[in-house]
């Protein structure tokens, strides 16, 4: 870019290619998914159509200088991330520790959750049999979870819905890309055949 | 008796560990673990069988002095109240409906099942994502924050597992709780011998962890500084898939 000016672009007319640029930058400089309708505060007079074609043309740009970074969807937002490949190297460069994920009991109040938001802790208590106060404390604790107003009617119960944090850290765009009940199936059974694996190897190796 | 100091936790006097654990898993998790570990179909399920092996978890769980919540209790109720009357079919359940019929039980089991398959799903979603980095300033650090999450391997797999090691359920017997006394063996020793263990490497296998012990105190002691390692997050116990081995992983302060 030549013309740059440090005034705001509002009252110009952009070009498409300069729009680009401009979500470029944002999200160079951004550490979370940013979605439209922030770009279109910062856009002003753009439409949200033309962010999004443009949003769209960054991406197959990435792709098609072959960058080992893309323009990925999630959490109801846009972020730059890098490409799966590079991880080991990424890791290496942070020397990260062990990953662990949420336990088990954590997962699957997160599970109830999500499917059946806005729902009640007694609702959550119901399907899992048990007393999970602390267990949804936790996920509130760990921004997975927040409460998400109060179930009309007697008693006026906290209800609790997922964030996007939740739907960042599972890599899903939004809530209609939890898996149906069949990609449920698919995704265990793919699952099962590579546990499989590993323990065939650890029992070579025992 | 030399009463135990575990950091934190109040004494109960009759207890010999004073151990409290939270435990997260519900007596839904017991039932579906037990009815997968034996293979059977949660539609038809062999009540009386599962009963059984139900009163002798339960049994287990107490004698090791965790903290049954008494959801349990309630479960192991239903499950005797279903047992007899698939012993007794001419008791009619007209006049008694005072706690779950087995359609019901079954139902709330396939319901539970359904949502922990989904949350195995998510986790593997999880587990895809973490290969992808965003950009910003300490994403390294940022990430790891977010993760730093209990057990993989339930309460319930690591029960198994110390069952395994130690081969019969029934060797807890009174006389072990007398020995623990006079040999005082604390589990806050057994903690500092583990911690120094895993220090040595990152990752052990559950059983190594029992080798080598003359007594069943001291693999119930080393069981218990186990799951309280785990409580404070010093330790994770992960698993290569259901039913499969046990790890011990030491957690970076």
């Amino acid at each position: 870019m030549s013309e740059n000016t440090s005034t705001p672009p509002q009252d110009f007319f952009l070009s498409p290619t300069e729009i680009k640029s401009i979500l470029e930058a944002i999200l160079f400089a951004a550490n979370e998914p940013i979605s439209v309708k922030q770009f279109t505060e910062v856009l002003g007079n753009v439409s949200t159509h033309d962010i999004r074609a443009q949003l769209t043309a960054l991406e197959d740009d990435y792709q098609a200088e072959n960058r080992s970074f893309e323009l990925i969807e999630i959490a109801n937002g846009f972020q730059v991330c890098s490409r799966p490949e590079y991880r080991e190297w990424i890791e290496k460069f942070y020397t990260r520790q062990v990953r662990v994920r949420l336990s088990p009991p954590a997962l699957e109040t997160l599970a109830i959750v999500a499917y059946k938001q806005p729902v009640t802790r007694s609702e959550v208590e119901e399907i899992r049999g048990v007393n999970s106060d602390s267990v949804v404390n936790s996920l509130i604790q760990k921004g997975l979870i927040r409460i998400a107003g109060r179930k009309p009617g007697q008693g006026r119960s906290l209800l609790f819905a997922t964030t996007d944090r939740f739907l960042e850290q599972f890599g899903l765009k939004n809530l209609s890309e939890l898996p149906s009940m069949e990609e449920i199936e698919e995704i265990l059974h793919e699952v099962q055949n590579e546990e499989l694996e590993i323990g065939s190897t650890d029992e070579n190796q025992g | 008796m030399q009463p135990l100091k575990m950091d934190s936790q109040p004494q109960s006097a009759d207890s010999i560990y004073s151990i409290k654990l939270d435990i997260f898993e519900g007596p839904l998790d017991l039932l579906l673990h037990l009815i997968q570990k034996d293979e059977m179909d949660v539609r038809d399920i062999r009540i009386a069988e599962i009963t059984e092996r139900y009163l002798e978890w339960l049994n287990l769980m107490e004698r090791l002095d965790l903290d049954v919540a008494s959801e349990f209790l309630v479960m192991a109720a239903t499950l005797l109240y279903l047992k007899s009357q698939s012993i007794l079919p001419s008791a009619t359940d007209q006049d008694s409906q005072p706690i779950k019929n087995r359609e019901e039980l079954v139902k709330q089991l396939l319901d539970y099942k359904q949502f922990k398959e989904a949350s195995r799903a998510l986790d593997r979603f999880a587990e895809e994502h973490e290969q992808i980095y965003g950009r910003s300033v300490d994403s390294g650090a940022e990430l790891g924050d977010l993760r730093e999450f209990e057990i993989r391997a339930t309460l319930f797999d690591l029960l198994s597992a110390f069952q395994r090691t130690t081969e019969r359920l029934e060797f807890i017997d009174d006389d072990a709780y007398e020995e623990i006394n006079e040999e005082q063996i604390t589990v806050e020793d057994k903690m500092e011998f583990l911690e120094r263990r895993m220090q040595e490497s990152d990752q052990v296998p559950f059983e190594d962890l029992f080798s080598g012990f003359a007594t069943k105190i001291e693999q119930i002691v080393t069981f218990l500084a186990i799951l309280e390692l785990i409580r404070l997050k010093r330790i994770i116990a992960i698993q290569s898939g259901q039913f499969g081995q046990i790890y011990i992983v030491r957690r970076e302060a």
